[in-house]
């Protein structure tokens, strides 16, 4: 009965958690994924799936911090517009010029505490710097990153795997020559 | 790999990341004049609606929907058919017909290398003459009629590696018979219809026909060796 009684509970603060993200969020995503896609269609499509990532996120975790809620949802909500973008360029042809580079995420990082930490994450290709991210800041499993990435489990191993040993050996570079 | 201490010093790195990078996106007034279109709205509702549920993880892809759609109708089919008494009925009368209706005579063998010898019986009743003979290279198959039109089927199987016969045994009388030898039968009456199945060294006869049971057992019995 206990179990029953715990469980409507963790529903009850998922409802109140996907909700509050909806109603919180719903514009940034929307922000963020028309700067990408560069279609309301499109990005309103985004939006939904990453709404749906976001359900299944919800329902392992349970995050209460608003800027890493925040946080999370902007990088999802970039990938899911990146990677249907991919997506759309695969089936129509869409004018060059229409498409602009990743939002800017690295600006002003050299007056911060952690500069040289940042500025070796810059130097990292886009796709390292996520999967770090949602393995070392939101503590995502290999499985929960492969859903929110759309990749395999197995590529998504391998990513996470050469991220973690390109960062190590850029920082570690970075140390000797300091030392 | 990552020490314990640089994954500390990235996490902090990360929410520092985080902060510069939601200093340069819009604020939320700045965002209001944001619109969304009614669809996307009304799917969104729906979305949130279905999250709600305790079993959403169930249903959440299209694939799931449709495998739970078609388990509900056929628990619902399964549950209408026990539940409705006519529905029922027939469903129960219907296996219950089929395991009643018939009957498997299995037939082991001896010597599965015994070559197939065919044969024909010794004694015909009278007023029979043969119509057909049809012989393989496992089979006999003949064919007697009478002026009445009345006809007598025998025939004769090699039985390699046993043989399994199945018969209509519905509203049928059947019994055991010895014939000659101590050789067992399958007696059987249906319709007017009568027939006897056994076997003899390697072989399985079967006579069938509208004749009296004394003279199916003298057929049978001239077969006998």
């Amino acid at each position: 009965m206990l179990a029953f009684y715990l469980s409507i509970l963790d529903t009850a603060e998922e409802k109140s958690l996907i909700t509050h993200i909806y109603t919180e969020y719903k514009p940034l995503m929307m922000h963020i994924a028309r700067s990408i896609l560069k279609d309301e269609h499109l990005a309103e499509d985004a939006v939904h799936d990453t709404m749906l990532k976001i359900i299944e996120w919800a329902r392992s975790h349970h995050e209460t911090d608003p800027q890493r809620i925040k946080s999370l949802v902007c990088l999802v909500t970039k990938r899911t517009a990146l990677n249907n973008r991919k997506y759309e360029w695969r089936r129509r042809t869409v004018n060059i010029d229409d498409l602009t580079d990743q939002p800017a995420m690295w600006d002003n990082y050299e007056h911060s505490t952690y500069s040289d930490l940042l500025s070796i994450l810059a130097l990292l290709p886009y796709n390292y710097q996520e999967i770090l991210q949602l393995s070392v800041q939101h503590e995502l499993s290999t499985k929960e990153i492969a859903k929110v990435l759309g990749l395999s489990h197995s590529n998504a191993s391998k990513r996470l795997q050469r991220a973690k040993q390109a960062f190590g050996e850029k920082w570690r570079a970075q140390n000797a020559d300091t030392e | 790999m990552l020490t314990q201490n640089e994954i500390l010093l990235l996490k902090q790195a990360f929410d520092e990341k985080d902060r510069i990078y939601f200093s340069s996106l819009p604020s939320r007034d700045e965002l209001l004049d944001i619109s969304f279109s009614p669809k996307f709205e009304r799917r969104m509702q729906r979305l949130l609606l279905r999250a709600q549920k305790v079993y959403y993880p169930m249903i959440n892809t299209l694939a799931k929907r449709v495998a739970c759609f078609i388990l509900s109708v056929v628990a619902l089919l399964s549950i209408t058919t026990m539940s409705v008494e006519a529905l029922r009925e027939p469903f129960f009368q219907f296996v219950v017909k089929t395991y009643e209706t018939f009957a498997d005579l299995f037939f082991p063998t001896n010597d599965e290398t015994a070559p197939f010898i065919p044969c024909s019986p010794g004694y015909i009743p009278p007023g029979y003459k043969q119509i057909s003979h049809d012989q393989g290279i496992t089979y006999v198959r003949i064919t007697y009629r009478n002026s009445e039109g009345k006809e007598i089927t025998y025939s004769q199987m090699h039985n390699t590696g046993g043989t399994t016969s199945t018969i209509d045994i519905q509203e049928a009388y059947f019994e055991k018979l010895m014939l000659t030898n101590d050789t067992e039968a399958i007696y059987m009456e249906k319709k007017g219809t009568r027939l006897i199945y056994f076997k003899n060294e390697n072989n399985i006869f079967k006579i069938m026909g509208q004749l009296p049971k004394e003279e199916l057992v003298a057929m049978a019995n001239s077969l006998i060796k």
